[in-house]
């Protein structure tokens, strides 16, 4: 057996099942090992960035580990944003990459590997030695899985081509679970004596809450408490359904959330980071209760001062807490009330309306488009000014999932994750919500798509800018021309890519077509939504 | 004065006159003043490493400083690829990057940008404050000049809108070469070592790539008797000349590597002498070498030299050939007419292996050769297709030939081939690239080139695989399937992206499209449609 087999049966032994790559000199010889494994689905990217974020959607999308294989050199270079923004996602993955033989003085495809990799955050791992590069791999994966992280796997040249013993490969499955310990005793106890005593309490969920899948847990302690729900941006649609749900709290949540976290005296958090962009203020300094439960120790007041810290899983730690509060027998607080049911409702109402306006803006059109789309759906989100306002006007409950892109602040990076996180969910359709700017720095990965068939929907919201820069330079009373680009049209190369393309510029006369479309569709199709960029935030 | 007014206007007193660049909100405003206070002109790229990539382009054939900006985070790590390959291509260009403020560690696009530019080979100057800015960028744009390497200088954000009060232009004084007189001692073992062989070959190297030091060079392999012959950057130096051997090294030709290999002497101007050059050695064997570099860093760095001199290669030609004359050591004719004859009577020939659908790559450069323009620019990109090219697509002058070896990564092509285009506007840019190469990092950068009306062909030599890599398994006896890529249609491609898409499926669809070339002013790309099993690797 070749050293490159047995990185590719490493793999295979380590779980891996799909492998996202673009071939190169370097990885090509473990490529060909995994492609020809019957168990392996390898997909074949156009470029390293958009083989690493199709690994990172992949994985936050089937909540397994997944793999991404580069060559050598550029090819590991070319996916350090990608890298980045996984490590910032916190997302499980490995990424081969290749290193000349270690008797090559010197190759034009060499660089300093440890030193690429480092400001990443990513971990990096060598695969040196011959006998043990089955074992060496399962370290990798069990790393990337615990630490959840991307770890960068390097296996040099003349390892892969070495004659390696084809027995004693290590079939370490990684398969630990997440941590569902329950909380200590003092710590909920703690908990428990501010919670009592709170009035108008509010219970906030993030990522680390759905990871443990304690939906059904924190809406019983929630009823218990009488306080009403909301989320982080990541997990937006987490509590959908619940007649006291607030959606998002932070800077993209709505007025309703604003006003009921300005008047909460407590706020009961289950597995969110409290970073300034949930934490608009300093809750604590303003005189709030702020009990933060999560499985990471380390999370506890990373970001925001907090007046309790409780440690475990978050179902685990919401079942317990509302076991106590109803030991106790304590009375709820009425923050679930007609009054915040009424506000809840005109809120609902005015979307409504705004899914009728035939203005085209990015609100009334996305509102719009919520209403068309199919109903389960995964939703991405590239970044951009439109970012918000996709992520209030678009949802993707259960069973879909939403994978935003915005960890590292990078535009771009929307159509590999949303390609990733189809390939995980191949039954349900995938819809993407890019920029024009985004778009045209990923454009080629639309032919991914394409050559696989993907049930994937792309919404270029196209104002012809980068509309971020547009906004500050208007904000700031400059002239916006540099902003502005004579893009192609969109539409037509989406279609010379190959998927089924619409231009939308009227909400009245245009919709019908995009129904059919979207009625019709039977592979990827994309959708050229035209915004005046003055006009397009109203 | 705000600092983004007032560097705008710096970058003007510098001479700057083209940014390339993509913005965000740590370098919008300065491209905005560099527009508008400083009348230059500010290119939008599409993605940061094409900016950076235009950037050396423009350098290349402008001969003058390239500078792009890109933004904070994503924006410089965008970028890493194409800094590894301008820092390694020894041209001068300035990379504005634009940082998060130590004000917020909590934001997204925080990431350690001194580390990342380290592990490039690219250079790094800090902007201190606001008010150092004229004296940080007036250190960056000398650093870049006077070393010809790249500078990133990383500039915080938010400095941008801070008030700078008036500020001053700041003197920056870049010398070019100048002729000194080299070392007596060196120049007589010089003289020595070449006095004593019978089978001299005078090689010049991109430090020679001048009309000067041509002239000087020419002159001096005339008095000895040598055939002429240049590195690959400095191809076509000696074109015309009955005695020119073409490219020393791996890509020589034939009839040039027979003579190489009966050399006993090689006399090298500003050359490195890389494994390239001298085939990691093996075509230095058994030969005295000469080795005259204006930087004394450059000698022995790769390959040890008989002799050593330092120096700016025209004087010393110059001085070889007056201490020739006064030793009056008598030519060798080594340089002989009968290699004049084989040398004008030699072809590559080779048996044309195209079909009605698909072209001979050979073919395809031949007709490149023949029907473009014969001043045009020369951009190539990285790929199995590229090698037999580098030798038989001729330039004008070194200046325009391009082709990004440095990091062996491929895609960087498209956003050079714009960058050289505004470098050089009187004559039109070709670019040779691979389907993989284009697909990667062409598509977006096409439209940059209709968006600015560039006078562009994009030539695509199209396997539809990753052909270096599909030529690995053919080798072993291996199914080379995964190499291979349903890629959608290029010209229905280029057509979307604004431009003129054309298709050669053979030779006579090639020749016609060429010859329309005219009639289609603008950005045109052909896709040559080439068959992976037959392309040829590695030949000459």
């Amino acid at each position: 057996m070749r050293g490159s087999e047995a990185v590719a049966a490493a793999l295979v032994g380590s779980g891996i099942d799909t492998v996202f790559s673009v071939p190169g000199d370097g990885n090509l010889h473990i490529d060909y090992a995994l492609a020809q494994d019957p168990r392996v689905t390898y997909v074949k990217a156009v470029r390293e960035d958009g083989a690493v974020t199709m690994a990172d959607g992949f994985a936050r999308a089937t909540g397994r580990l997944a793999a991404a294989s580069v060559t050598r050199g550029p090819g590991l270079t070319n996916a350090i944003t990608a890298i980045t923004s996984a490590v910032r996602h916190r997302t499980p993955m490995l990424v081969l990459t290749a290193e000349e033989a270690r008797n090559v003085k010197h190759h034009f495809q060499s660089i300093d590997v440890a030193a690429v990799v480092g400001p990443t955050g990513a971990e990096l791992l060598r695969v040196e030695r011959i006998d043990r590069i089955g074992e060496d791999l399962a370290e990798a994966a069990r790393l990337a899985w615990g630490r959840r992280l991307p770890v960068v796997a390097v296996v040099p040249m003349d390892v892969q081509t070495a004659d390696v013993p084809s027995t004693g490969l290590a079939q370490s499955r990684v398969e630990i679970p997440l941590s569902d310990a329950a909380p200590g005793g003092t710590s909920l106890d703690t908990a428990v004596g501010l919670l009592a005593s709170a009035r108008r309490p509010l219970v906030l969920a993030g990522k680390g809450a759905a990871q443990s899948g304690a939906r059904e847990e924190i809406l019983d302690l929630a009823r218990r408490l009488g306080a009403p729900v909301c989320t982080t941006a990541p997990v937006k649609d987490f509590f959908q359904g619940d007649e006291f749900n607030l959606g998002i709290l932070g800077s993209l949540g709505s007025e309703v959330a604003q006003e009921a976290v300005a008047a909460a005296d407590c706020v009961l958090v289950f597995g969110a980071s409290l970073n300034d962009k949930t934490c608009m203020f300093d809750w604590v300094a303003s005189g709030k209760t702020v009990v933060q439960c999560d499985s990471d120790l380390a999370a506890l007041g990373r970001y925001q001062p907090v007046t309790a810290g409780v440690v475990g899983d978050a179902r685990a730690a919401a079942a317990a807490i509302t076991t106590w509060l109803t030991e106790l027998d304590l009375k709820p607080a009425d923050g679930r009330s007609t009054e915040l049911a009424r506000k809840l409702a005109q809120q609902a109402e005015q979307r409504q309306r705004l899914a009728e306006s035939t203005s085209m803006t990015m609100r009334t059109f996305l509102t719009r488009l919520d209403t068309m789309l199919p109903s389960t759906r995964n939703l991405v989100t590239d970044g951009g000014r439109f970012f918000g306002t996709a992520t209030r006007c678009l949802s993707a409950p259960e069973p879909g999932i939403f994978l935003w892109t915005l960890g590292f602040g990078s535009i771009g990076l929307g159509l590999g994750t949303a390609i990733g996180g189809a390939f995980a969910r191949r039954d349900t359709p995938t819809v993407l919500v890019v920029g024009d700017g985004g778009f045209m720095m990923s454009a080629p990965e639309l032919s991914t798509a394409v050559r696989y068939g993907l049930d994937l929907i792309t919404v270029v919201m196209n104002d012809g800018s980068y509309g971020a820069e547009y906004g500050k330079l208007v904000a700031e009373g400059m002239d916006p021309g540099i902003t502005l680009f004579e893009w192609p049209e969109i539409a037509r190369l989406g279609d010379a890519l190959g998927a089924d393309s619409i231009i939308i510029r009227n909400l009245e006369s245009d919709m019908g077509r995009l129904a059919k479309l979207i009625a019709e569709r039977s592979g990827p199709v994309l959708i050229d939504a035209r915004f005046d960029p003055a006009l397009a935030m109203r | 004065m705000l600092l983004h007014e007032a560097m705008g206007l710096q970058l003007a007193g510098h001479g700057v006159t083209h940014v390339f660049g993509v913005l965000g909100e740590a370098n919008m405003y300065v491209a905005d003043s560099f527009e508008h206070l400083g009348r230059g002109l500010y290119v939008a790229m599409t993605d940061e490493a094409a900016s950076v990539m235009a950037a050396m382009g423009y350098a290349h054939t402008s001969g003058r400083l390239g500078v792009a900006t890109v933004t904070q985070g994503p924006g410089l790590t965008n970028a890493i690829t194409a800094l590894v390959e301008v820092a390694r291509s020894g041209i001068p260009v300035l990379v504005i990057a634009g940082d998060t403020t130590d004000l917020d560690y909590q934001n997204a696009q925080n990431v350690p940008q001194r580390e990342i530019v380290a592990q490039t080979g690219a250079r790094y100057v800090e902007m201190r404050a606001p008010e150092t800015m004229p004296s940080d960028l007036a250190r960056a744009i000398r650093l870049a000049r006077a070393d010809r390497c790249t500078v990133v200088l990383n500039m915080r954000g938010d400095f941008q809108m801070r008030d700078v009060g008036t500020v001053d232009p700041v003197a920056n004084q870049v010398l070019g070469t100048q002729a000194t007189p080299a070392s007596a001692t060196a120049m007589d073992e010089a003289a020595g070592v070449i006095a004593s062989c019978a089978r001299p070959i005078v090689l010049g190297g991109r430090g020679a790539a001048d009309v000067t030091a041509r002239e000087a060079l020419v002159a001096l392999a005339d008095r000895l008797g040598a055939p002429l012959a240049t590195t690959f950057l400095a191809k076509d130096l000696f074109r015309g000349h009955p005695h020119d051997l073409g490219i020393f090294g791996t890509l020589s030709h034939d009839v040039a590597a027979e003579q190489i290999a009966r050399a006993d002497c090689v006399i090298a101007f500003g050359a490195s002498m890389n494994r390239y050059t001298t085939d990691s050695a093996a075509l230095l064997k058994d030969k005295a070498l000469v080795h005259i570099d204006i930087d004394a860093r450059a000698i022995g760095a790769h390959v040890p030299a008989t002799v050593g001199v330092v120096g700016d290669s025209a004087s010393v030609a110059r001085q070889i050939a007056e201490l020739l004359d006064v030793a009056g050591v008598r030519p060798t004719g080594f340089a002989s007419p009968e290699l004049g004859k084989r040398l004008a009577t030699y072809e590559f020939s080779y048996s044309d292996a195209g079909t009605k659908d698909a072209v001979d790559v050979r073919t395809a450069v031949r007709l490149l050769d023949e029907r473009l323009p014969r001043e045009r620019t020369v951009v190539r990109d990285c790929g199995r297709a590229m090698y037999g090219i580098f030798a038989l697509l001729h330039v004008h002058e070194p200046a325009a030939n391009i082709a990004l070896i440095g990091f062996g990564a491929i895609g960087l092509g498209v956003g050079t081939a714009v960058g050289a285009s505004f470098g050089a506007p009187e004559r039109p840019t070709l670019l040779v690239v691979g389907d993989g190469g284009f697909m990667m990092g062409g598509l977006s950068e096409f439209n940059t080139a209709v968006r600015y009306g560039r006078d562009l062909v994009v030539v695509v030599m199209n396997d539809g695989a990753y052909g270096a890599e599909h030529v690995h398994f053919r080798r072993r006896g291996m199914d080379p399937s995964i190499t291979v890529f349903a890629w959608p249609e290029f010209a229905a491609l280029a057509q979307a992206l604004g431009g003129t898409g054309l298709t050669a499926r053979n030779e006579a669809e090639l020749a016609k499209a060429l010859d329309s070339l005219t009639a289609n002013p603008g950005a045109v790309l052909i896709d040559v449609k080439l068959d992976p099993d037959a392309v040829p690797s590695g030949y000459a």
